[in-house]
């Protein structure tokens, strides 16, 4: 019954028919087919060498069980890759581009889609789709406010959460009104990476969901006259805080990683990141110390699903749907959740799975570090996009001058 | 052949900024695009910082380079710092900027000695803005640490030993110093001969990222860091503002240029005047202290930064306060190992095609110049000079802005994605800073000994293969390890030419190095560093080894060149 009344869910959320899915499944074989032989270009960050071992690993079963050659092409930044696709766009390239598969999700994914730039919807043809979580994981189908439309597959789920140093922190200021006393009576010792660094953006909405009277409002589009009156709290808080930041606030972490290693060198105490099993597994190759520990906020922490999308004018569309498949299997999800190889929640639900698939999940060892996936709630949705733009601006227009 | 990806970069700029890219439904051409970008937050301030840091410093790096020369050409410290300078040259920007924030961060290896050494008991860093300061001072050091050695290599470059000694002699024998003879006679004559390069350091300075990313400001940062900003901005439509501030920054180097040429003029009288009126020694006294230390202090910092580098690599742990690693490791040896082998063949490939037809067709030109040399000016010698000066564009804006345009023209023409493409927009880049060697040691070949061999007869290439080559083997050696190097160098051109299908090893590093994990940042340095310094003593041996009668003797006094 529950398995029936995922299928409708999906169903509904891919704005398909499961008549629609079954023709697909049928077809599934020919695209395996049709894929055998093919190259993958995967555009994907390269900057973890944790994620990019297992990158690998995923290009070996590939060319094992289905005849892909996978190619990781190792970017310092997903926009490099909507580059270049819109250079193909514009040089007139309606096939036999340069990416096959590309790890996106929030503002580049509803650019692409805006901009017409992805192949789909693909989701329903995929057979593991049906195995994906969206009832207890809304950002599956939803990302960032936008609905996917099929349009891209889930592959991990993230959830903001803060590290620190166990030996100064004692109790860790779980609440937006608890930071700020912990910055006053810790002065210079907390930072965070400068928006429009995308963790820097999600501690401005982190904050928002907690000082905003409505927080209903952060999920429809913003008002733009409301928004000064709506966000007021926010920049009162944060103008508090910045006298007690990291060089009084006159310099900034760039990037979520920059403030990793801060806290490496004990220059702050705190540092901010989107994936928990990530953090124990930069603890256990020594980019963290050994006294880093995890706390999430108490209102609840921003989450949010990161996907993989075909573009429009990908050389192997089966090929890479085959390879977004594969990376939704029972396996390839337990292997990325095992903080031993990356540590990223799998989007998949697991009481729905086959027996020996969810044993695949129990034995994975848990980090003492790291809280139960799924025990981290609730999880917040990310604002509607147009909050984001704003935040952003605003925030540069304040503090950038 | 390069006009092509000239114009088409060019294009790819001026276009978007103007308010036309069609890819994203962008038609309208008008000014709108640059009133938004004008109401950015700290637009004026990141051009500034852009300019002040890019001005200074390069001066900065000039005074350092000419003060060592001053004070060590002769010396007996001389060989080594000649030995030393290339090397310098090969190291990424980025991994020195990186290396020197680890030197003297208030985390850094330097408080942490100070700390071991004095036994206060501190676990918690100073709260020091010293990287990353808002008005860019360490930015500006940064800067002169990297290209006070390019400077000092242009210089011992453009030494011409016969003519230095003679005017030394002279000099010395009235009873001057080496200090004053070189600045009231012979630093003047050289700073005419390396002009070009000091004015490709300012717009180096200006432009840059690299040292900008890890040593400059942050709120704002520096303009180019704010184009690469909205380069990257996932709202599309950003990157016309990204475009419209890429064609102003183009203005501001031309600006930096015309403001430094003026700065130049002031200096130079000043210094006829003190000249005149004979009182050059007071600043000899100066340039022989600061010589001094700025070269020790250069190349004290450089090789620590880089031995820290080294230290980093082969770290398991290492915390504040430990001035040394808690453990070692060589993990991230081992892992980058894997990663890199493939890539290494490709980047040895592209970059020796690449260097080499740079040189092939930069000596072209030259000889070609050279034969015409005594012909009237006319038409076609003004075009080709403007020819020559359009070649430098491409160094005077940030390349990510140029790069749009020469991919969407690759992707046109069949060429993104196979090694010809990739070789092709390596040469823009690599052709000007080829030739940039080559400028000097051209102009100041003496046309007779190649008169004479035509005169007994030999065509041409004969007198290129037995004149020419031997004498100028040094400057086209290193002209070559320079295009080298900056073909390895090339990470922008090659992820968007080679769409991702062409892996070199400046692509697998930086995107390791955006991991932000330093132990794995130092190997990706380290390994980036090596096949450069590897091309540079190539280049230092070959004259040797093919000529050893002419290039048995090392100083630089009687070096031919």
């Amino acid at each position: 019954m529950i398995c029936f009344l995922r299928k409708i869910v999906l169903a509904a959320a891919l704005s398909t028919t499961p008549l629609a899915a079954l023709n697909a499944m049928e077809g599934w074989s020919d695209i395996e087919a049709a894929a055998r032989g093919e190259t993958v270009s995967f555009n994907a960050w390269g900057g973890s060498p944790a994620v990019n071992d297992y990158i690998d690993w995923v290009a070996a079963e590939l060319d094992n069980r289905f005849g892909i050659e996978l190619v990781h092409v190792k970017l310092t930044d997903t926009a490099d890759a909507v580059s270049r696709v819109i250079a193909e766009k514009s040089a007139g390239r309606t096939e036999g581009g340069s990416v096959d598969l590309v790890w996106i999700n929030g503002e580049n994914f509803s650019r692409m889609k805006e901009e017409g730039l992805l192949f789909g919807p693909f989701l329903d043809r995929l057979p593991n789709a049906a195995l994906i979580d969206v009832e207890d994981n809304q950002s599956a189908v939803v990302d960032f406010a936008l609905p996917t439309e099929g349009y891209e597959a889930p592959w991990g789920l993230s959830q903001f959460v803060m590290a620190f140093d166990g030996d100064e922190v004692e109790t860790p200021p779980r609440t937006m009104r608890a930071l700020l006393s912990w910055a006053e009576a810790h002065p210079s010792r907390l930072t965070y990476p400068a928006p429009p660094n995308y963790i820097g953006t999600t501690f401005l909405k982190q904050i928002l969901y907690e000082v905003v009277e409505d927080d209903a409002a952060l999920l429809e589009p913003v008002d733009a006259e409301a928004f000064e009156a709506v966000t007021q709290p926010l920049w009162s808080w944060l103008d508090a805080l910045h006298a007690q930041l990291w060089r009084s606030g006159r310099a900034f972490p760039q990037t979520d990683v920059a403030q990793h290693q801060l806290l490496n060198d004990g220059e702050v105490a705190i540092t901010f990141g989107f994936n928990p099993g990530n953090i124990a597994n930069m603890i256990e190759n020594g980019t963290l110390p050994e006294n880093v520990e995890i706390a999430t906020f108490e209102a609840g922490t921003i989450g949010n699903t990161h996907f993989t999308a075909i573009p429009f004018n990908a050389t192997a569309p089966e090929a890479a749907m085959v390879t977004a498949n594969f990376l939704l299997s029972p396996e390839a999800q337990a292997r990325k959740e095992d903080p031993a190889y990356w540590g990223d929640q799998t989007v998949l639900e697991i009481d729905g799975l086959e027996p020996e698939a969810q044993a695949l999940f129990e034995a994975i060892p848990q980090h003492p570090l790291v809280p139960p996936p799924g025990s981290i709630r609730p999880v917040l949705p990310e604002p509607h996009p147009s909050w984001h733009e704003l935040l952003e601006r605003t925030w540069l227009e304040r503090y950038r001058r | 052949m390069l006009a092509g990806p000239l114009v088409a970069g060019l294009l790819g700029t001026l276009l978007p900024a103007l308010g036309y890219l069609p890819a994203i439904g962008a038609r309208e051409i008008g000014s709108t695009v640059f009133r938004e970008m004008l109401a950015e937050p700290g637009l004026a301030r990141a051009a500034w910082l852009s300019a002040t840091t890019g001005l200074i410093g390069a001066g900065l790096a000039l005074a350092v380079a000419m003060a060592i020369m001053a004070v060590f050409a002769g010396s007996r410290w001389w060989r080594a710092i000649r030995t030393a300078t290339p090397a310098f040259l090969a190291v990424p920007h980025a991994a020195l900027a990186i290396g020197l924030v680890f030197l003297i961060a208030p985390s850094g290896l330097l408080v942490r000695f100070a700390i071991a050494l004095s036994g206060i008991d501190r676990t918690v860093p100073p709260d020091w803005l010293i990287v990353n300061d808002s008005n860019g001072i360490a930015l500006i050091a940064g800067l002169a640490l990297r290209e006070a050695p390019f400077l000092l290599f242009t210089l011992i470059a453009a030494t011409h030993p016969f003519e230095t000694e003679r005017q030394f002699k002279i000099a010395r024998s009235l009873g001057y110093n080496a200090a004053e003879v070189w600045l009231s006679v012979l630093l003047p004559q050289l700073y005419r001969r390396i002009r070009l390069p000091v004015l490709i350091v300012i717009a180096y300075g200006v432009t840059n990222a690299e040292i900008a990313l890890v040593l400059g400001p942050t709120s704002p940062p520096t303009l180019t860091l704010l184009i690469l900003e909205w380069f990257r901005d996932p709202d599309v439509a950003r990157r016309l503002i990204g475009a419209a501030a890429a064609a102003m920054e183009i203005g501001l180097v031309v600006l930096c240029i015309f403001l430094w040429l003026v700065i130049e003029r002031i200096l130079t009288s000043w210094r006829q005047k003190l000249v005149n009126a004979g009182r050059v020694r007071p600043l000899a006294v100066i340039a022989t202290w600061s010589g001094r230390s700025a070269a020790g202090l250069v190349y004290a910092l450089g090789l620590l930064a880089m031995s820290v580098l080294m230290l980093w690599s082969v770290t398991g742990r290492w915390r504040f306060p430990d001035p040394w690693p808690d453990s070692l490791s060589l993990a991230a040896w081992v892992r980058s190992g894997d990663e890199v082998s493939t890539a290494l063949g490709t980047t040895l490939g592209i970059g020796l095609i690449a260097s080499v037809l740079a040189l092939v067709l930069a000596v072209l030109a030259f000889e070609n110049r050279n034969a015409r040399r005594g012909v009237p000016r006319n038409l076609g010698r003004k075009t080709q000079n403007l020819g020559i000066a359009a070649l430098y564009i491409p160094l005077l804006i940030p390349q990510i802005s140029f790069i749009f345009g020469l991919q969407i023209a690759m992707i046109r023409s069949g060429l993104d994605g196979r090694w010809a493409g990739v070789i092709l927009s390596h040469l823009v880049f690599v052709i000007p800073y080829t030739a940039l060697i080559l400028i000097d040691p051209y102009r100041k070949l003496d046309p007779r000994f190649a008169r004479t061999a035509r005169s007994l007869g030999h065509g041409p290439w004969s007198v290129f293969l037995h004149v020419n080559l031997p004498l100028l083997a040094r400057p086209l050696a290193f002209a070559w390890a320079i295009g080298f190097s900056v073909s390895c160098a090339q990470y922008l051109t090659t992820l968007f030419v080679g769409q991702g299908r062409v892996m070199t090893l400046s692509l697998e590093a930086l995107a390791l190095m955006g991991g932000g994990d330093r132990r794995q940042t130092a190997v990706m340095a380290l390994l980036l560093a090596l096949l450069p310094v590897a091309s540079f003593g190539l280049a230092a041996a070959i004259p040797r080894l093919a000529w050893p009668r002419l290039y048995r003797r090392q100083s630089v006094r009687t070096r031919p060149t």
